[in-house]
């Protein structure tokens, strides 16, 4: 069996695992923002200016569709956001 | 000339501006949640449930079916595009449809997945329309026994599944029977195997399983190879399957509409079994079964067809009988029982307007349905043109946002995790985890059939042979087994005679 992929399966996972304890405490939105920042900044060494923009959107705009116009609950910190 | 009449009547309705907008919103919004891991059609029909509360009756149920057979389309476009199946009933079409894509052949495994999905819709709606009240009056005689006979041949349906070892299918099997026996005992009331987690009490959902097997275990697979994914422009001529691709289709497409409908009709989750069920008899009637798992095009065809056609078919035993034959006919049920329609053999005649408007309601969904994803079939395509580094940071966070929000559970993203790094290893090994999934699916129907029956017989297991329709299905079911068992043994005898 090749496990050549280990380290990468391992980040994932442990990214995965990191993003479903912070989901109910820290919010939807600062925790998918957290996760893929990491993803795309620190594992893929993506340009920095552009994780952002792009993890943000992402983690603003899935919360806008899917919590403010479709209704369904996502989850909110204690802070409000 | 009744029918036509009244469908004259059905169209009148269905063709008027106010229907069509809301036909178009139910299908556009269908096909979104259907290409959205996790977020079925039955958690699409729930989200909009409420919207419909201010509208009349037929625009209500017509926007939901919209939503219903869209999502039965837009699950195979991640399907296809990512190997992550939208929702549980385009698991088959990942198989075809991905290695397709991995062939550069996207566009051509799209087209036909909407071409398929539209001539099975529009055919099935025309057996809807004429086969209603006699196909739900055999159904109507489908008790527990008939029903586990029938999850039984449906089980051994798997059989046909296996690209590789029957023995590894028949092992993934029972580990999704298994997996599917979590919860509250539906007899007893007994909790199995819960651990004291409350969230475990319904049981393990279908859809964390499937995503952590198809879409996370998929990502931890090819995350290390990010540029290895094979980019394709999206221009429109890509996209025109090669007139072989055409021939080849034509039949799967036929013939999964027919099994969709018929399965359709039968209560249960119908549109995945359909799916499973086409892509078993493509494969073994097919004279190259070897080139299904690599991308053949019947393998997306066939499943596609079926399960829009199932769509069709699980609305007769809803109109005519008022029976919801499933979760998603039993959220509409629900709909229309909030605008005081009582659906059953009597809507016909007390409401032809709901009946009749709702029938031409589908015949222009359908065509909606082609209008808006054939043009959109390039739009999902550039979606390859995205760098996979990014691509599978943004699936990864669908999937936890799909799984989440089916039922607002971190419990349910921890099993789509755990069932991720199953997946990785199970497919390190060459398992075929689509079993595992029907496993999962069919075992509280399966397990709730047989001790029904136990119960009616008071223990007396030849009940499955007395009955006439379980008895010829579990005869079919022994058919089917010794066969395959001796054309296993002849083809071993004649592989060692050439050696």
């Amino acid at each position: 069996m090749d496990l050549s992929d280990t380290r990468i399966t391992a980040v994932i996972v442990l990214l995965l695992g990191a993003a479903t304890f912070a989901l109910e405490r820290a919010g939807y939105r600062a925790t998918v923002f957290v996760f893929l920042l990491v993803v795309l900044a620190a594992v893929e060494r993506r340009p920095p200016w552009l994780s952002i923009l792009l993890s943000g959107g992402f983690a603003l705009g899935s919360f806008y569709l899917i919590n403010t116009v479709l209704r369904v609950p996502l989850p909110v910190s204690r802070w409000g956001w | 000339m009744e029918i036509l009449n009244n469908l004259a009547l059905g169209f009148s309705i269905a063709l008027t501006p106010q229907v069509l907008a809301y036909a178009f919103i139910g299908c556009l919004f269908g096909t979104l949640v259907g290409m959205l891991p996790g977020v079925g059609p039955l958690t699409g029909i729930s989200l909009l449930l409420p919207v419909t509360y201010g509208l009349n009756p037929t625009i209500a149920i017509v926007m939901l079916a919209g939503v219903y057979y869209g999502a039965m389309y837009g699950g195979s476009t991640t399907s296809i595009l990512m190997r992550i199946p939208g929702e549980a009933a385009s698991v088959m079409t990942c198989i075809d449809g991905y290695a397709m894509t991995q062939k550069g052949r996207a566009g051509p495994a799209l087209a036909i997945a909407a071409i398929g999905s539209f001539i099975a819709g529009t055919v099935s709606v025309v057996g809807l329309m004429l086969l209603a009240p006699p196909i739900a009056a055999v159904a109507l005689k489908f008790g527990p026994p008939e029903y586990a006979a029938l999850l039984t041949l449906g089980l051994l349906v798997l059989a046909y599944l296996s690209s590789g070892s029957t023995l590894k299918m028949l092992l993934m099997a029972l580990v999704g029977l298994l997996v599917g026996l979590v919860g509250i005992d539906q007899m007893s009331g007994f909790a199995r195997f819960t651990w004291n987690v409350p969230e475990l009490a319904d049981g393990v959902g279908v859809v964390p399983v499937a995503v952590g097997l198809f879409g996370i275990s998929e990502i931890m697979l090819s995350a290390r190879s990010a540029g290895a994914l094979k980019v394709q422009k999206p221009r429109l001529a890509d996209l025109v399957p090669s007139r072989e691709e055409m021939r080849a289709s034509a039949a799967p497409i036929l013939r999964g509409t027919l099994i969709g409908f018929l399965i359709g009709v039968v209560p249960g989750s119908a549109h995945i079994i359909s799916s499973f069920v086409s892509y078993a008899l493509e494969k073994k009637i097919s004279k190259h079964p070897e080139r299904f798992g690599h991308g053949a095009v019947e393998g997306v065809a066939g499943p596609e067809s079926a399960n829009n056609s199932a769509t069709s078919g699980a609305f007769i035993p809803l109109l005519a009988l008022g029976i919801p034959s499933g979760a998603v006919p039993a959220v509409m049920l629900a709909a229309l029982m909030i605008h005081g329609i009582s659906p059953g053999p009597q809507l016909m005649q007390s409401r032809p307007d709901i009946f009749w408007g709702f029938i031409a309601s589908m015949y222009v969904g359908n065509v909606v349905l082609l209008i808006l994803n054939l043009p959109m079939v390039g739009v999902f395509v550039s979606l390859l043109r995205i760098p996979y580094a990014y691509l599978y940071a943004f699936i990864l966070a669908l999937c936890l946002l799909g799984v989440y929000s089916t039922n607002q559970s971190t419990v349910d993203v921890w099993i789509a995790i755990g069932f991720g790094v199953l997946g990785y290893f199970l497919r390190k090994l060459e398992f075929d985890t689509a079993p595992l999934v029907l496993g999962v699916i069919l075992a509280p129907m399966l397990e709730l059939a047989i001790r029904q029956s136990l119960a009616m017989s008071g223990g007396d297991w030849s009940i499955f042979a007395k009955r006439p329709i379980a008895g010829t299905m579990l005869a079919l079911v022994a058919a089917l087994v010794i066969y395959n068992l001796l054309s296993r043994g002849w083809r071993t005898r004649v592989g060692l005679e050439e050696k």
